[in-house]
């Protein structure tokens, strides 16, 4: 396809469908968007063996530094910490005496003491102490250390992979897109904006909403619409598109016709910024905007099972997909900038963080509608158009997963 | 009583305190809560200083900042807060949304620290 095609963005041609025939063309099930049954094949078979996303190195800087999460699809209560030698580990969060909660929230610590009968463990994991120990019968206390759980990081970003013995390494499971990003650099941003939500929508069609344009024009028009639409791109269509085995990742683009408000004037000049225009060429960072396209906004890299890495020029945000049950996601989305060194940056950025926020409340907003709409049970099939490929593909490869028994 | 803003903004010392909050969290939380028109006012009489704000406190390092500039600083970030009501939704919140309430704003590391004299 040439350079040219790609950037036609009103073409009749379906050029997806034409670059990926193995993927069809017809409606799909929406029974995995709904059935309870799905959700469970889905966690034994995707999120219990492959490696999930659970957050930033930056939150360790220090031996004993340690956060907590939930999982709440696995029934998963995990420790990562980093231990007095300095290596980050991850522990299942479940004293080996009965099974209660060693830590919660987040710290520094040097010991994790249980709150039942005071088993302490230190930053590794190891069993330090037991009270009263000489009325236990027989301990092996080899036996006795936190359940370890595999952990890796990347690009700054911490991985824990549930399974006995992991199918593939968390690099096999980047693959493209962890080669890609590999230099993009996470380690000169910091969170800058943090959102959540608990919704009613299945956690596929929600990931969904940040991995295609063609809702843009519609349920953003009263915010960034405006900016990705217009003559050139009516439907805010993906330029650059890549489907790998798993992952895929997409380029969209601004509209030139954007006239950009007093605060959007303010912050382009100041900073980086989501309606940013042509000044994001000059701020390129590596892994972003491979098609060179001379109107670039931003990238979307779906990494699976659950999370969206998505770069730009100077700043790039996160999306974390945790199903609760099948029509209920736990939702959380980080933004990351420079830290500022002027005030005039932080201000600037202060207009994206605005900005972008109010447009996620937007996508909260009609995925529940949708939700709601596939609960009813009145249809049994949905359609995705060429534009909305990413979706047809996250599909795809969900379904031949929970057939085949996982990677 | 001390100063609420440097002595060159003290026209607009009248948003202090009111429009002066140190998180996301909070200046969200207000800004859903004000009439259109409250917001407006203080849209264009902030917005209009903008410039001036910024050349003003770029003099100075983020992390020893005066009380007075603080409020500044929090200003020019209540205003960014404030934009899009005014040059998009023409409404204090963003319609067709998920409510205010059933979103979570979550904290985020401070970016500049105020040192009280
Ligand atoms: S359950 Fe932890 S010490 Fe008893
Ligand atoms: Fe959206």
């Amino acid at each position: 396809m040439s350079v040219l095609e790609t950037f036609d963005h009103t073409t009749t041609r379906r050029l997806h469908a034409e670059r990926y025939p193995e993927l069809g063309t017809g409606p799909v099930s929406v029974t995995p968007f709904i059935a309870p049954e799905f959700l469970a094949l889905e966690c034994e078979h995707i999120f219990s063996k492959m490696w999930l996303m659970v957050g930033r190195i930056d939150a360790l800087p220090t031996a004993g530094d340690y956060f907590v999460r939930v999982i709440e699809c696995l029934n998963k209560s995990i420790i990562i910490a980093r231990g007095q030698d300095g290596v980050v580990r991850g522990f299942h969060n479940v004293c080996r005496h009965r099974g209660t909660r060693v830590a919660a929230g987040a710290g520094n610590c040097k010991y994790f003491t249980c709150r039942f009968h005071g088993w302490v463990y230190d930053t590794a994991g190891r069993i330090k102490s037991i009270p009263d120990e000489s009325q236990f019968h027989a301990l092996d206390k080899q036996k006795l250390n936190l359940a370890p759980i595999h952990t890796d990081v990347w690009n700054g970003f911490v991985f824990v992979n549930f399974a006995e013995q992991p199918r593939e390494t968390l690099r096999e499971q980047l693959a493209e897109i962890g080669e890609k990003l590999a230099q993009f650099p996470t380690q000169s941003m910091v969170v800058s904006g943090r959102w959540g939500a608990t919704l009613k929508a299945n956690w596929k069609l929600f990931l969904d909403a940040f991995q295609e344009g063609y809702h843009v024009d519609t349920v953003h028009s009263g915010t960034v619409g405006g900016y990705f639409t217009g003559r050139r791109n009516p439907s805010c269509r993906p330029s650059h598109l890549a489907l790998y085995q798993r992952n895929r990742a997409a380029s969209f683009s601004y509209d030139p016709d954007f006239t950009p408000h007093r605060s959007e004037l303010f912050s382009i000049k100041s900073d980086a910024a989501l309606t940013q225009g042509a000044q994001a060429e000059q701020k390129k960072l590596p892994g972003t905007n491979p098609d060179n396209d001379p109107y670039y906004s931003f990238d979307i890299n779906v990494i699976f099972p659950n999370w969206l890495f998505d770069t730009s020029a100077g700043f790039y945000f996160v999306h974390e997909l945790w199903p609760i049950d099948a029509t209920t996601t736990r939702w959380e989305s980080s933004l990351y900038f420079a830290p500022p060194t002027r005030a005039s940056q932080m201000i600037a950025q202060e207009q994206t963080i605005t900005l972008l926020r109010d447009a996620f409340r937007e996508d909260v907003a009609t995925s529940e509608s949708s939700q709601a709409g596939l609960n009813a049970g009145v249809l049994k099939e949905i359609h995705f158009a060429d534009s909305e490929i990413t979706c047809r593909h996250f599909y795809q490869v969900v379904t031949q997963l929970v057939q085949n028994g996982g990677p | 009583m001390s100063q609420q803003l440097p002595a060159a903004f003290a026209d607009l010392a009248h948003f202090v305190p009111g429009w002066n909050y140190s998180t996301e969290q909070a200046r969200s939380a207000f800004r859903v809560q004000q009439s259109q028109p409250v917001l407006e006012d203080f849209y264009h009489t902030v917005m209009a200083r903008l410039d001036e704000i910024a050349a003003y406190l770029d003099a100075f390092a983020l992390d020893a900042l005066t009380r007075e500039q603080g409020n500044l600083l929090e200003l020019a970030l209540m205003v960014m807060e404030v934009a899009p009501a005014i040059e998009y939704y023409h409404l204090p919140d963003v319609p067709h949304a998920v409510a205010f309430e059933k979103f979570d704003v979550l904290p985020t590391p401070p970016r500049y620290r105020v040192v009280d004299q």
